[in-house]
């Protein structure tokens, strides 16, 4: 039977211009170790001139890999698929720790998202 | 005849920083600090500094047309002097409209008075000593921040994380027991 985390609450973050972007906190990082496989939905409502990404790491201080990209908002929710075993390519496997980064365009603008990400684990 | 002996002081320890610095030594404590996360784990003795407190987290606040009353932080999450005698406040301010202010306050008691002790105009990124101890951002009791009463439009969105800390103009420790 799998689990149901809320990897983010609803949250709306806004960022002026030359404000880069806004990162979950390392507290907030999913641990996902003790699953082979996740399905992440996301709903995003509200995207203004920014990128949502999912990122995956095997371990903090590692290089976080994109499983997820999301730059338009959408009125319904979108799924992301991520395995622990193979075959898979590199944005299909699932990490040890789960996190999201909204990335602004810096200089170019202000920008919102307004978001939240559910976790199913299996 | 049973000798008791009671021990009147804690076993001193000298501090490697010199011969005549000599330190009480700071019994190790939980960092059962309030905010989200996992919580927990002992601190030796001469690090001070334990997992940050989750101030405030990411959120944004907005209206249109003002708002006739100020945005105070809920009493649940605001700062103690009970727990640390300096904080490292890390002020992210991602918005913040024109004009409008996000203040960090503090009071001997709950109850008030509140004085300002820190104030943002802008979008910063920056860290702030906030000490009971002295220092240029003195605080008193407890520590929240709040956002004063407007008439225009309005938008903040922010975060607020605080890590325990000495105060290290100095070579007096004071060591908080929890």
């Amino acid at each position: 039977m799998g689990r149901t985390v809320e990897m983010q609450p609803w949250i709306t973050i806004r960022g002026q211009t030359g404000w880069a972007g806004i990162m979950q906190e390392v507290e907030d990082w999913l641990d996902t170790s003790r699953y082979s496989s996740a399905v992440v939905r996301v709903e995003v409502p509200c995207l203004s001139s920014c990128t949502l990404y999912l990122e995956g790491c095997d371990q903090s201080g590692g290089s976080f890999v994109v499983s997820g990209t999301f730059g338009t908002a959408v009125t319904t929710p979108s799924l992301v698929y991520l395995l622990r075993q193979a075959p898979f390519g590199a944005s299909d496997r699932l990490s040890n720790l789960l996190r999201w980064r909204v990335v602004g365009p810096g200089s170019d603008g202000a920008w919102t998202a307004c978001f939240r990400i559910s976790v199913i684990f299996k | 005849m049973a000798n008791i002996v009671k021990e009147l002081l804690p076993t001193v320890t000298i501090s490697s920083k010199g011969p005549d610095q000599i330190v009480k030594p700071i019994p190790t404590f939980q960092s059962g600090w309030q905010g989200m996360g996992s919580g927990g784990g002992s601190v030796p003795a001469y690090h001070t500094v334990s997992r940050s407190i989750r101030v405030q987290p990411w959120m944004t606040f907005e209206t249109s047309g003002g708002c006739s009353e100020d945005i105070v932080q809920p009493a649940r999450a605001w700062l103690s002097g009970e727990q640390a005698a300096t904080y490292h406040c890390k002020v992210e301010i991602s918005y913040l409209s024109s004009g409008w202010t996000l203040e960090l306050e503090s009071s001997p008691t709950p109850e008030g008075p509140w004085v300002e002790v820190v104030a943002f105009t802008a979008q910063t990124d920056t860290v702030v000593v906030l000490s009971s101890e002295g220092g240029s951002n003195k605080f008193s009791g407890y520590i929240r921040w709040r956002l004063p009463a407007t008439t225009s439009d309005w938008g903040a969105c922010f975060q607020i994380k605080a890590t325990p800390g000495i105060n290290v103009s100095g070579i007096t420790m004071t060591p908080k027991i929890v």
